[in-house]
């Protein structure tokens, strides 16, 4: 029989896009939101590499949840993880070797993307396999989100361009497609992004001020303060 | 079962299925990776020595993965170097009938994106255009010091193969 309260497969989908997004809520795997968005194109690549990475990684995880015996799951879900990441490397590379060059190390190092992890042990190994891999699209759509509009934000005024196409001509600040533009832009885009889901700053630091306090606190074995 | 024994047999076997699985995966995309690889190599070759005839020759030289002629005297050394990536730069070094550096050219590089794209600009690698001796100094990019390093010793390695090259077929 059901649980009454638990979430409907639509809240799981949508809440990581906007409302829980990992970035930009979440504040989580802020090494690529700065370091790859520069351009676009390659910001979108990745988004979507991760995304891909998030869904194989949350399928395998909710399926083999009751298998792996809590002494050894980190040890084993960073070996799926990096299996679908050698993966995604593999198919980028023959299949998108321009794009595989621009990502560059930043490929390799979606192992260790915190948001990854994070989704393994807060969601996918405790949840059946399709909320699993809902919760695995939302966050990747919401990563890619984050990503592309940091990106816009930084090409579009710091190069002049939108994905390669001519946008303000010779007017842009050179400034934010360096790395001080990096952080200015996804201050920007964090302070926005706040504004419109009403997110106001914690009242009280602790594990309940935290973004993901809700998803987390309705699994079991999570958040409880 | 207790889980002393539980635990590693199920964590080897998750390693174990994940490594049969990437074998599989490798084989099945590792000619198209070959290809990728190689449409690369040409294309590279093509936009800094120009359209024409590359061979490669069957020389071995140390330090060098491959040395390809052009058929106008230019010998042109492939060399994979590191960066902030242990053998994540891939290069071409052309020197010409001269002994001198002709063009240096990054076919691929793993560096992060603002390294690679600070290394690759006309400023930086222009500067090793007519170098002769492999031991002269270079200006590194500020930010980008170990790139930067990798390419320079790319080049003088190119160097000193030309000239071990040259030891062993005077007339070439």
């Amino acid at each position: 029989m059901p649980d009454s309260k638990q979430p409907t497969l639509w809240h799981e989908f949508h809440k990581g896009i906007l409302r829980e997004n990992p970035n930009l809520i979440g504040l989580l795997g802020m090494c690529p939101v700065l370091a790859i968005t520069q351009e676009a194109k390659n910001a979108l690549g990745m988004g979507l590499a991760t995304t891909f990475v998030l869904i194989g990684s949350n399928f395998v995880i909710s399926l083999l949840r009751r298998l792996i015996p809590p002494s050894v799951k980190l040890p084993a879900y960073i070996v799926i993880i990096a299996g679908f990441v050698t993966l995604t490397e593999f198919l980028l590379h023959g299949f998108r070797p321009e794009l595989y060059s621009a990502l560059g190390t930043f490929l390799s190092l979606i192992t260790v993307n915190c948001i990854i992890l994070g989704r393994a042990e807060v969601f996918a190994s405790k949840n059946n396999v399709l909320r699993s891999v809902l919760d695995g699209i939302g966050m990747g759509l919401g990563f890619t989100l984050a990503l592309l509009l940091v990106s816009s934000f930084r090409e579009i005024l710091g190069a002049g361009t939108w994905f390669g196409l001519s946008v303000t001509g010779e007017y842009h600040i050179p400034v934010l497609t360096l790395a001080p533009g990096g952080f200015f832009a996804l201050g920007c885009v964090i302070a926005v992004i706040h504004r419109l889901v009403h997110k106001e700053p914690p009242q009280n630091i602790g594990c309940r001020s935290c973004p993901l306090a809700d998803s987390c606190a309705a699994s079991k074995g999570g958040c409880s303060q | 079962m207790p889980d002393t024994i539980k635990a590693p047999l199920i964590l080897t076997t998750v390693c174990a299925v994940v490594c049969a699985l990437l074998a599989l995966a490798n084989e099945l995309t590792a000619d198209r990776i070959a290809a990728a690889e190689e449409a690369q190599l040409r294309t590279s070759l093509t936009a800094a020595f120009g359209e024409g005839e590359y061979t490669a020759l069957p020389e071995h030289c140390d330090g060098i993965d491959q040395i390809i002629s052009n058929g106008n005297g230019t010998l042109i050394f492939e060399i994979t170097a590191s960066g902030y990536e242990k053998n994540g730069q891939h290069l071409l070094v052309g020197i010409d009938s001269d002994g001198a550096v002709s063009a240096v050219c990054i076919v691929s590089i793993k560096d992060s994106p603002t390294q690679a794209a600070a290394v690759q600009s006309d400023g930086f690698l222009g500067q090793f255009t007519g170098r002769t001796d492999p031991n002269t100094g270079y200006d590194a990019v500020s930010g980008a010091t170990r790139s930067s390093a990798g390419i320079a010793d790319a080049v003088g390695r190119a160097l000193h193969a030309y000239q071990e090259y040259k030891e062993l077929k005077p007339d070439a």
